[in-house]
């Protein structure tokens, strides 16, 4: 089978989930890799400049970046294609594929079958990196302007959240509480939120007593969040907590209270030290990000 | 200004989903739907336009079967002024694609200058029907919509918001609105449930049919609780091991 | 004695009366036509406990004399029984100025009397509270000018009176027949003399003109109070205090809450005139204490002078809405949204108030009429009316706590003696799992036979109703009605106050009507009974500070069973939370839908209840409760406060649980 992957790049380089998907691709056929250039590119432009291409191709993969699933979703329209997003395995089958995929705001995994031609966008971390792998040779394809109708006007930098996604919107979360004893120990957390690339929250002690500002509170009276993987640290589990988060996915509790409720919907827990329990994570987070 | 949000009817974020018999679905018996929330927020987004010049006229679709009139009396009730119910034997599975034309033919009878979508409905999470209405009407599509003031359309990106303007009509996919979605009044509940809402057979629309992913076999969500906790030993093993585990087991990195 | 109206004098008196109480009824009649600008709501039901009230309440002062009131209370008693009897005797003065008759008795020796033991006291208590105002004033009470003038109008009447009454012995001017002044007849020969009659004449004057200029005066202060207080206390709401008022035809109705000031009855405008702007609400106000923008008094205050400021143009125009009272500029929805609906305010008010239903009129006029409630407090309601709990946690999870117990539903159970309502606190929120594990245990111990509703058993809607909207209290109270019809259930045992009160009090008013009672009070039967046995054998004994749900205590009165409760156990010294407990118990913050909204300003209710309970003499290892909401707010505040150590949050029925005698040892 053709498989045309996308490869997204970001400060000149490619993105991991692209090389991810390139390796996988690999497996699944034939690959030609081609990537978009430019600053600030539009999705509609984009995908107007790769029609040609992946019409020729039987799979079209992308990685499920904002830019990515955007990308897809365009292109499977376009083209009039079978699609899936946000896939986390994919294999063939038979003359088609068959892909999993989380459904009912990742409360379900559903096993889908795809005819092809298809286009599928690709989780990050679905597949592994094979080690010492050279990345895919990648032609270019230029998609300037935008597309018909509208107009880009300005980009408005993100005042606060020091470059980070809005709670509501993040994939991951680093939450902490009460056991964090006070502001000035939110550098490691904020540490740990950068490997993840995570959006920070708190408990409600903690915003009340000022250290966090309100926008981060998460539970009942404030954000509901559903990510795919919330780290709890020092929240001992009241349910005005829970009530905004026990949507999570997979949910990580670290909290010296062996009877702390949080850890009766944690899916890993740790009863211990977060002051020690924070700074080893990091430090085996981005090992294992490395791939180690 | 004429603004046409589309909205799909899902099961509420509380229910808890349980895999039915076929184990390729969800069982539906006694759960409780709701607008999706993508939806919701495009819905909100759609009435503070209509809060800010009232001249606004707000118009609410949905393809879905005949339960979903619920959704469009929900959305009337938090002031839409019309709904339209695109019902019929095949409007439960129809995909993206199949949706964006049928709903493409919606948007030329009904003539709005804006049509908003929701992201992606928690359902089938697949996000795929604004791109295909756009691709179908020949109009932009501006994603991540969080914000409409004015003639500016904030689009999330990384790092922040990319301004747009649209030249023409447009379709926008909405994720956030400024405010939570807005509660309906006693008198707009009251309101909504007198309003007709006319049906079209989705047969009848320009829809077709498109390829789209079938499922196979679904799995239910793990149980909460039995989770992993390491009561005692050395944290900073713990640690490693569910850096570990978090990337093999979980997959959530 | 005799008038010094001879002549044209007593038709100078009968101009002066009819100009006063002319220009008395004239605004009373203006004010009654504003007060029934108000809908017609019926308060003549209930007619003994309505006298008996009024006896009580306002011929006995007894709401007036109460911790921490004591002194002033009193003093205000007999400043009131003083101008009681003082009426009457003044009735006397203008009848017999007038017309030159006697009304019967005013000639016995015990009228005399007590005109002239009254004068004295009221001179006292004149002191007192003037005394009072200047030097030690009540940090909540209004110290305008209005109260100075009142206060000297009545010196000067008792002294004028005193006076008049001296001279007139002295003068030989008592009536045939009459007993004289035997109190002011007493200084009679210190005023002996050719002057005694002029004096007589003179204060008799100054008396009399003073007492119309009283009467001309007293409806345009908040004096007034002396009038509207009879009827106010006579049509106070009867209807148990914990139930708010029925919205009837709710689908078919326009408006909602108070739209306008016409949605408001007319007794909620007597309460306005009536408000004596003492205070005695806002000393009690939780919201107030912890520096909210809410202070009950003023809210009473606000919508009075919203009607005197907009009644004249309602009631000239029939169609003319006005102002709705949540949007007047005086009130703002913070101070409404605020309310923890505790019934503080309701206790304290001496002149039976009603504070709670005014400012759950606004709210619902807020939440059904303009969809605008704060956005916390929304998304709770979305969750009851889409989850059937205010967390959204998912309806069909409701019994998981129950899974391991095997706690029949009605369907398992159809004969069960008691449903236990479960709540949705103790049906989701582990803490409070536990109690109801706990209630399930000691229901067992007692061999009371019970069943649950299981995944039929929805929010029982009382936050969604104190947030205003009514409309979704309505849908839970039938479903649940409906779901307990299904079941053929009679009685029904709560854990959560808030569901027994709401079971109890409002469900009748949409035909659901069983004998419900709090599990705290039915374990004290159990006890009482011999049903129950405690063991409390090897128990610790351990200080437990009593903490009053307000949903238990104020709006109930039950506070003496959930002690009883403590009481029966060994090894449990109880202590209270001095002096905040029984009426005056300090609402822990959750109340009145204030669980589910944001509290940003000021300090925290329940921290504030905290320091309360750290602050006690005796220092209590537990403080235990009857309220799962309670429980919440209080784990909450101990664990912010770092206490958690020292004093450890508990619902009565764990401590029970804890003392069960073991059927194996």
């Amino acid at each position: 089978m053709n498989v045309l992957v996308i490869v997204e790049k970001k400060d000149g380089e490619p993105r991991r989930v692209s090389l991810e998907i390139a390796a996988k691709a690999e497996e699944l056929g034939t690959v030609t890799a081609v990537d978009v250039g430019g600053d600030r590119l539009d999705p509609g432009a984009a995908a107007s400049a790769l029609a040609e291409r992946a019409k020729a191709a039987d799979l079209v993969l992308v990685g499920a970046t904002p830019f990515g699933r955007d990308l897809a979703a365009r292109l499977a329209a376009a083209l009039g294609r079978v699609y899936a997003s946000e896939v986390a395995d994919l294999e063939a089958e038979g003359d088609g594929l068959v892909a999993v995929r989380t459904m009912y705001a990742g409360k379900v995994r559903a096993t889908v079958r795809l005819p092809l031609p298809a286009v599928a966008s690709v989780r990050a971390n679905a597949f592994p990196l094979p080690e010492g792998g050279a990345p895919p040779k990648t032609e270019t394809v230029h998609a300037g302007g935008a597309q018909k109708g509208v107009e880009f006007v300005r980009f408005e930098a993100a005042k606060e959240s020091g470059g980070r996604v809005p709670l509501t919107e993040a994939r991951a979360i680093v939450s902490a509480g009460r056991g964090l004893k006070g502001p000035e120990n939110w550098k490691m957390i904020e540490e740990l939120a950068d490997v993840l690339g995570a959006a920070i929250g708190a408990s409600r002690a903690v915003t009340d007593a000022g250290w966090r500002p309100n926008e981060e509170q998460v539970g009942q009276t404030g954000k509901t969040v559903t990510p795919d993987l919330y780290v709890a640290l020092g929240i001992s589990g009241a349910i005005q907590h829970l009530a905004g988060m026990s949507g999570s996915k997979v949910i990580v509790a670290v909290n010296k209270d062996p009877d702390a409720d949080i850890f009766k919907i944690a899916d890993y827990g740790v009863v211990g030290d977060l002051f020690e329990f924070v700074p080893a994570f990091t430090e085996e987070l981005k090992k294992v990000k490395k791939g180690a | 200004m004429r603004i046409l949000v589309c909205i799909k009817q899902v099961p509420d974020s509380t229910v808890r989903v349980k895999v039915g018999a076929d184990g390729k679905s969800v069982a539906t018996d006694g759960i409780t739907w709701a607008i999706s929330p993508y939806d919701e927020y495009a819905m909100e987004l759609a009435l503070e336009r209509k809060d800010a010049d009232p001249s606004t006229v707000v118009s609410v679709v949905t393809v879905g079967p005949s339960r979903s009139r619920d959704a469009l009396r929900q959305a009337l009730a938090m002031g839409a002024d019309d709904a339209t119910l695109v019902t019929g034997a095949a409007a439960e599975a129809a995909g993206g694609i199949a949706l964006g034309s049928a709903l493409a033919t919606v948007v030329r009878e009904i003539g709005p200058d804006v049509v908003l979508v929701g992201r992606q409905a928690s359902d089938d999470e697949q996000g795929l029907v604004g791109a295909a209405l756009a691709h179908a009407l020949g109009w932009p599509l501006l994603t991540n919509v969080e914000r409409w003031t004015g003639d500016e359309i904030w689009r999330a990106t990384e790092g922040g918001h990319e301004v747009w303007k649209a030249t023409g009509p447009a379709v926008l996919s909405v994720q956030r609105s400024e405010k939570e979605p807005r509660y309906p009044s006693l008198p707009g509940i009251m309101k909504a449930k007198k309003k007709e809402i006319p049906e079209k057979d989705l047969a009848s629309l320009d829809g077709g049919a498109a390829p789209s992913p079938s499922v196979v076999a679904m799995e239910p969500p793990p149980a909460r609780g039995g989770g992993k906790i390491f009561k005692e030993g050395d944290v900073k093993q713990h640690a490693a091991a569910i850096a570990k585990a978090l990337r093999d087991e979980a997959k959530v990195l | 004695m005799r008038p010094p109206t001879e002549g044209i004098f007593a038709l100078v008196l009968a101009a002066f009366t009819l100009f006063f109480f002319g220009a008395f009824f004239l605004r009373a009649w203006t004010l009654y036509r504003y007060l029934r600008l108000g809908w017609n709501e019926d308060r003549t039901d209930h007619w003994a406990k309505r006298l008996r009230d009024e006896l009580v309440i306002y011929l006995g002062q007894r709401k007036l004399v109460k911790r921490p009131y004591y002194a002033r209370g009193i003093a205000h008693a007999f400043i009131f029984w003083g101008f009681l009897v003082i009426t009457v005797g003044t009735v006397d003065l203008l009848l017999s100025g007038i017309l030159g008759i006697h009304p019967p008795f005013t000639d016995s020796g015990l009228f005399a009397w007590s005109i002239d033991i009254f004068a004295v006291v009221v001179l006292a208590s004149i002191v007192l509270a003037v005394l009072r105002r200047a030097f030690f004033p009540p940090p909540r009470m209004h110290v305008a000018r209005d109260g100075y003038v009142i206060l000297a109008l009545i010196a000067v009447l008792m002294l004028s009176l005193l006076v008049f009454e001296t001279a007139g012995v002295a003068a030989e001017l008592v009536e045939r027949g009459f007993t004289p002044p035997p109190i002011a007849g007493l200084f009679a020969p210190l005023v002996r003399g050719p002057y005694a009659s002029a004096v007589y004449a003179g204060a008799w004057w100054v008396h009399v003109l003073t007492v119309l200029a009283f009467a001309a005066y007293l409806p345009r202060t908040k004096h007034l109070h002396i009038v509207t207080t009879l009827p106010n206390v006579l049509f106070r709401s009867q209807r148990p205090r914990g139930a708010l008022r029925l919205v009837e035809d709710i689908e078919e109705r326009e408006t909602f809450g108070a739209a306008t000031l016409r949605d408001l009855s007319w007794k909620q405008h007597l309460d306005g005139y009536t408000c004596t702007e003492c205070g005695r609400c806002s000393d009690q106000c939780p919201a107030l204490a912890t520096g909210k923008p809410l202070d009950p008094q003023k809210i009473v205050l606000d919508l009075r002078d919203l009607l005197l400021a907009e009644g004249q143009r309602l009631l000239a125009d029939p169609a003319a809405t006005g102002t709705p009272p949540a949007r007047q500029t005086a009130t703002k929805p913070e101070e409404l949204w605020a309310c923890t609906t505790c019934a503080g305010c309701v206790e304290a008010c001496p002149v039976t108030i009603e504070h709670i239903d005014k400012i759950v009129d606004m709210r619902r006029y807020l939440a059904m009429q303009e969809g605008d409630v704060p956005p916390e407090a929304q998304r709770a309601m979305t969750n009851i009316e889409r989850a059937g709990n205010p967390w959204g946690e998912p309806r069909d999870a409701r019994a998981d706590w129950a899974k391991d117990l095997g706690v029949p539903t009605f369907a398992e159970a159809p004969d069960a003696e008691y449903l236990y309502f479960v709540g949705c606190a103790a049906s989701y929120d582990r803490r409070n799992q536990k109690v109801a594990r706990a209630l399930v245990q000691v229901l067992r111990a007692a061999g009371v036979s019970f069943a649950i509703l299981g995944k039929d058993e929805t929010c029982n809607g009382d936050p969604a109703r104190r947030i205003g909207n009514e409309y979704l209290w309505q849908m839970q109270a039938q479903a649940n009605i409906a779901a307990m019809a299904a079941a053929g259930v009679k009685k029904v045992v709560a854990s959560c106050p808030h569901c027994f009160n709401t079971i109890a009090h409002e469900y009748p008013q949409l035909g659901g009507r069983y004998e419900v009672v709090h599990a705290l009070s039915l374990v004290d039967r159990l006890i009482a009974d011999g049903r129950l046995r405690l063991d409390g054998a090897g128990a610790a004994t351990e200080t437990v500070a009593y903490h009053d749900p307000c949903y238990l205590g104020r709006h109930n009165k039950i506070y003496d069973e959930p002690r009883s409760v403590l009481d029966r156990m060994s090894g449990v010294e109880r202590v209270e939370i001095e002096p905040h407990h029984r009426e005056r118990g300090f609402c822990c913050g959750a109340g009145g839908g204030r669980m589910w909204m944001e509290e940003k300003v000021g300090q925290r209710v329940n921290h504030r209840r905290v320091d309360q309970l750290l602050a006690i003499d005796k220092k209590a290892s537990k403080v235990a409760s009857g309220c799962p909401f309670c429980l919440i707010m209080l784990e909450e505040g101990v664990g912010a406060k770092g206490v958690h150590e020292q004093v450890k949050p508990v619902d009565v029925l764990e401590l029970v649980a804890s003392r069960l005698e073991r059927k194996d040892a």
